[in-house]
């Protein structure tokens, strides 16, 4: 069985440079992600994860999870923002500023 | 004897080095990555830069139709015919997607643009279809991990070969279903992830009001309900799930015209789009060859009905 995903997003035993890959990978299809495979997230663009709109809806909830977590009240991210983003590090970035 | 030049058959040929380059890299990449995976820790790399994105590479999306997830994940399709003596036959198949859209709503906003040209066989097709692709969670469910989502793509459609006019929208429903190992929306990584596999399923209806470029045109109003189911395979080249070497893929689609105001004996219709691409590179498109079997009709895109097998090259990003 895999995990639930929005608990994990908001488990802040995990760093947030952990959950946001694990956003990633989840909504790639991993049923029990480990963010340690995304060894170099600033070389790791989005674009290659070919996620489709529906995906980026979801990853954006999920990002915003971790941000009402750490910080609530704070301006969560949107979608067609975090579709922008370049890579993982950019992804981490994003959710990093949205809680500072 | 006819001889026939199919380019789908020579450009690939010319991608092949590209393929043979993009499989050393991944394979760079994929060992890279794992022996940082085996040491546990994610560590900056400060000797390389961050790959810079364009305009293109950030908003564009480039597939076979733009409406549903999965048709964005299948590949645009081409291919040119020159036989001796007579003009070229060809096939474009293409949606593009533009994400670069104002947030204005709670969903997500993209152009969309597709066009749908086939010249090789005896139907026919030429239809170009303009509008705004929306995207919208409706709600959750089993715990948070599964979803629901609307999609609706109102959109001009021009249809050059019937001569008519129409402006059209999809209205669909999709979920992404994870109830446990089986997925329903998103992929199914193996534990090794030498293979991916990928079902989808939507439903929903397409709403059409054909206007006519000319007083023999037929016009007026259309309300289909539609179901479609897509299934796909990959082996991934290096257990790399980013970098699939080659896909099998099945799609098929049932409507039924259950409003038909323009008097054109539509009733149930279907479309079955089956076949394999072999991926010659990855990244930073998709570009493979492949073989795909097609039946029955898509009046939604100007496609009546047809069969044929069809050897392509493809594009997908």
């Amino acid at each position: 069985m895999g995990i639930n995903i929005r608990k994990v997003m908001a488990d802040q035993t995990k760093t947030v440079g952990d959950r946001v890959k694990i956003a990633i990978l989840w909504q790639k299809g991993f049923d029990n992600p480990n963010p340690g495979s995304i060894a170099d997230p600033k070389n790791t663009n989005m674009a290659d994860y070919d996620f489709s709109h529906e995906d980026y809806l979801e990853i954006t909830e999920h990002f915003n999870i971790t941000i009402d977590t750490e910080k609530p009240g704070a301006n969560p991210l949107n979608d067609a923002d975090v579709e922008a983003f370049t890579t993982v590090q950019d992804c981490i970035d994003g959710v990093n500023d949205a809680i500072k | 004897m006819k001889r026939h030049i199919t380019i789908a058959l020579l450009v690939p040929v010319c991608f092949l080095w590209a393929g043979t380059l993009s499989a050393q890299t991944s394979k760079q990449d994929s060992l890279g990555q794992k022996k940082s995976a085996a040491a546990g820790t994610a560590k900056k790399d400060t000797t390389k830069k961050a790959p810079v994105k364009t305009w293109f590479d950030k908003y564009v999306k480039i597939g076979q139709s733009t409406a549903t997830s999965e048709q964005q994940s299948l590949p645009a399709r081409f291919n040119i015919t020159f036989p001796d003596h007579k003009g070229a036959s060809y096939l474009v198949d293409i949606g593009v997607s533009i994400q670069d859209m104002p947030k204005v709503v709670n969903g997500l906003l993209s152009f969309i643009g597709e066009y749908h040209r086939n010249t090789l066989t005896d139907s026919v097709q030429n239809n170009l279809q303009l509008g705004i692709g929306f995207h919208k969670i409706l709600f959750h469910f089993d715990g948070g991990n599964s979803t629901l989502f609307l999609i609706a793509d109102p959109q001009y459609s021009w249809d050059g070969v019937a001569k008519k006019n129409s402006v059209q929208s999809n209205v669909l429903l999709t979920p992404h279903w994870r109830p446990g190992k089986f997925h329903l929306g998103t992929p199914i990584q193996a534990n090794d992830t030498s293979h991916t596999m990928l079902f989808s399923l939507f439903a929903g209806s397409q709403l059409q009001n054909v206007f006519p470029s000319d007083t023999t045109a037929l016009h007026g109003f259309k309300l289909r309900v539609l179901s479609t189911g897509m299934a796909s395979y990959s082996f991934n080249r290096h257990h790399d799930f980013e970098n699939p070497l080659i896909t099998i893929f099945a799609s098929y689609s049932i409507r039924s015209a259950v409003i038909n105001r323009v008097g054109d004996g539509e009733k149930w219709t279907h479309l079955l789009n089956t076949g394999i691409n072999y991926v010659i590179a990855a990244k930073p498109l998709k570009i493979s060859i492949g073989g795909s079997f097609v039946e029955g009709s898509d009046y939604f895109s100007g496609m009546k009905a047809q069969q044929y097998f069809l050897v392509s090259l493809n594009v997908l990003k």
